[in-house]
């Protein structure tokens, strides 16, 4: 490809990312560094905070590995059906994909809340209504209504590979004595394994930047560090350097997860 | 026939929305100098209101009567919140988009330290509470929301009339509240909390003991960051601290009628000043003074009251069926915002102490 017709084809997405990522992270960047990183040390110095990269990352790790569990049952299911049932399925599983965090965490309300209707069921049955609607408005809760749209890319991801996996090296594996959880553990793991990582990573990152699901779910005294950053720039709020430096830093964690996750996927492609 | 009169008589013949407001041309002037005020906002045809939400406080009705009065006027409004508006007044400084402003007066005073917005006063300025506008009207409050407790009576047994009945244990799990860090909501409840147990403006600190009990008890369900108005009316919520009006808005306008009990707690509560600004160059001044006096006049301050908000100038004609709805409640102290402010600090550091999970 002549070097003219390449930067044709960058150019829409360079274009892209340097106005709604690049023009964006400078403006924030430079509320955040008013006062020479002054904003960064009241970050530091506020006790909530690290309580709640605390909250944030046991919810990440929750909700990851919960998510890539089931998604991976899920992908290894769909990838041994028909190629036409198949594809139905994982239209119905990547809808979740096209909603908005708030409107899950409002779906959920309406079946599991307190009128919900999965509640109400459940209330035959002798269950309080009032504990069981606890439980979704709190940060497990949180983690189970988050998977919800985790497990679609977990599934996403995974598929692929788990249809191009030659089943013939498993049936060699059976026929020379080793048992079917043997054989999983020890020849379709490893092979999955650099992009379920890149699939953990990814999720984790979504999660860790995630505020509109749990903004509506479980409120502001679940600390975690969307939340707190909702809290230091709504209505009342007036420390916008303080606001901006915490912006970065979330950044940051989700970037830095997801780097992780690419690296280790392109040393296997490699 | 004075204006008063007048208005005592377009507000009697009233139906539920202000259907016989005529327009200007046609009718005796609200105040001395409306119609030459309305001519010189004609050659600017429009007005842009920022943060007077439709759904909020009743704008819909004040926008559909303003239209009605001065067919030749656009208005044009957002909804962006008090903080996102000072912010937006101080990006756009050098070139103001907006005529006016709209917030909790709290902001307003921001507004004022940072050199955003212009001295006016309105018609009816003078009779407003001292605390209830800056010296040089450089905002002033249109109305005032008042913290009660919205209880959803499907779900407690004993509707709770005092502070004091909701540390009860049968009321374990069930209230909810706005979070007091990120909302002016949640500011004022602390303050109501405050004047209960023999605080005042000046020592917020028993408000935020208060709270901090009610987590211990166990009785307190979430705090959340926005209006959880709809998970009240879905039946999700049964104690809920917030703003009077909320209550009688789910009562009355979303039908949901007994099913909902409105309770200013016995013991004290605090009523909340909303203020409104004209922008400093803004780019229709007059425009915006005229939407700014049509808000103060009587038949302005009528339409908050059928919005179930009460009117921040005194004595304001209402209509009797509206009036009963908004029974007069001794026990509310108007909330002074400069102070209040002041205090903002101790309030986000105490609350975060006594209810965040650490």
């Amino acid at each position: 490809m002549r070097p003219g017709s390449f930067l044709m084809m960058a150019a829409p997405g360079a274009a892209v990312l340097i106005f709604f990522f690049i023009v964006p992270l400078a403006a924030v960047s430079a509320d955040a560094f008013t006062g020479g990183g002054s904003a960064f040390l009241r970050v530091f110095q506020n006790e909530l905070f690290w309580a709640g990269l605390r909250g944030t990352l046991i919810l990440a790790l929750t909700a990851s590995v919960f998510s890539l569990a089931i998604g991976f049952a899920v992908a290894l299911h769909l990838s041994r059906l028909r190629e036409g049932l198949r594809t139905v399925l994982v239209f119905f599983i990547a809808l979740p994909l096209t909603f908005s965090g708030l409107i899950v965490a409002y779906g959920f309300i309406l079946s599991y809340g307190r009128a919900g209707f999965i509640t109400q069921i459940v209330a035959f049955l002798g269950i309080d209504p009032v504990d069981f609607s606890r439980l979704l408005y709190s940060p497990e809760g949180l983690a189970f209504a988050s998977s919800y749209y985790l497990i679609p890319r977990v599934v996403m991801l995974l598929l692929p590979i788990l249809i191009n996996f030659d089943a013939a090296q498993m049936t060699a594996a059976e026929s020379l004595g080793a048992s079917r959880g043997r054989a999983i553990v020890d020849i379709l793991i490893p092979q999955i394994l650099p992009t379920a990582f890149t699939a953990f990573c990814l999720i984790a990152a979504v999660v860790i930047g995630a505020y509109g699901t749990a903004l509506a779910l479980v409120g502001t005294q679940v600390n975690i560090l969307p939340l707190q950053l909702y809290s230091m720039v709504s209505e009342s709020g007036a420390d916008f350097p303080a606001a901006a430096a915490l912006s970065l830093l979330l950044m940051a964690a989700c970037t830095t997860v997801i780097a992780v996750g690419e690296s280790v996927a392109a040393r296997h492609e490699g | 026939m004075s204006v008063l009169k007048t208005t005592a008589v377009i507000l009697t013949c009233l139906g539920p929305i202000t259907a016989h407001a005529q327009t200007v041309l046609d009718s005796p002037e609200l105040y001395p100098g409306e119609k030459a005020l309305y001519e010189a906002a004609t050659k600017e045809g429009m007005a842009v209101s920022f943060d007077t939400g439709p759904t909020w406080a009743n704008w819909a009705a004040e926008f559909a009567a303003f239209k009605k009065r001065y067919p030749a006027i656009e208005l044009t409004y957002n909804d962006i919140g008090s903080a996102a508006t000072v912010l937006a007044l101080e990006k756009a400084r050098n070139r103001p988009q907006a005529d006016t402003a709209y917030y909790f007066a709290a902001s307003g005073v921001d507004a004022a330290a940072k050199d955003v917005i212009a001295p006016f006063k309105p018609v009816n300025f003078d009779k407003l509470p001292e605390v209830f506008r800056h010296p040089e009207g450089k905002w002033f409050t249109i109305h005032s929301l008042t913290i009660a407790f919205v209880v959803n009576t499907r779900l407690v047994k004993n509707v709770p009339q005092s502070w004091a009945d909701l540390l009860k244990p049968e009321y374990k799990n069930s209230v909810v509240y706005l979070d007091p860090r990120s909302t002016g909501v949640g500011q004022v409840l602390t303050f109501a909390a405050a004047y209960a147990h023999g605080g005042s403006v000046d020592n917020v600190q028993p408000g935020i003991d208060y709270l901090g009990k009610l987590h211990q008890a166990g009785n307190v369900l979430r705090v959340v960051g926005t209006t959880p108005y709809a998970q009240f009316v879905k039946g999700e919520i049964p104690v809920w601290i917030s703003y009077e009006n909320d209550g009688l808005k789910a009562k009355y306008t979303d039908g949901l009628g007994d099913q909902v009990a409105v309770v200013i707690p016995k013991e004290g509560s605090a009523a909340a000043p909303y203020g409104i600004s004209l922008v400093k160059n803004g780019p229709n001044p007059n425009a915006g003074k005229l939407w700014l006096n049509f808000i103060m006049t009587d038949l302005g301050q009528g339409i908050f009251a059928q919005g179930f908000v009460r009117p921040a100038v005194p004595g304001v004609q209402l209509s009797a069926d509206v009036a009963a709805k908004l029974p007069p409640a001794p026990q509310v102290h108007p909330l002074d915002v400069q102070k209040a402010a002041a205090k903002k600090a101790e309030i986000d550091a105490g609350w975060a102490k006594a209810a965040i999970q650490h």
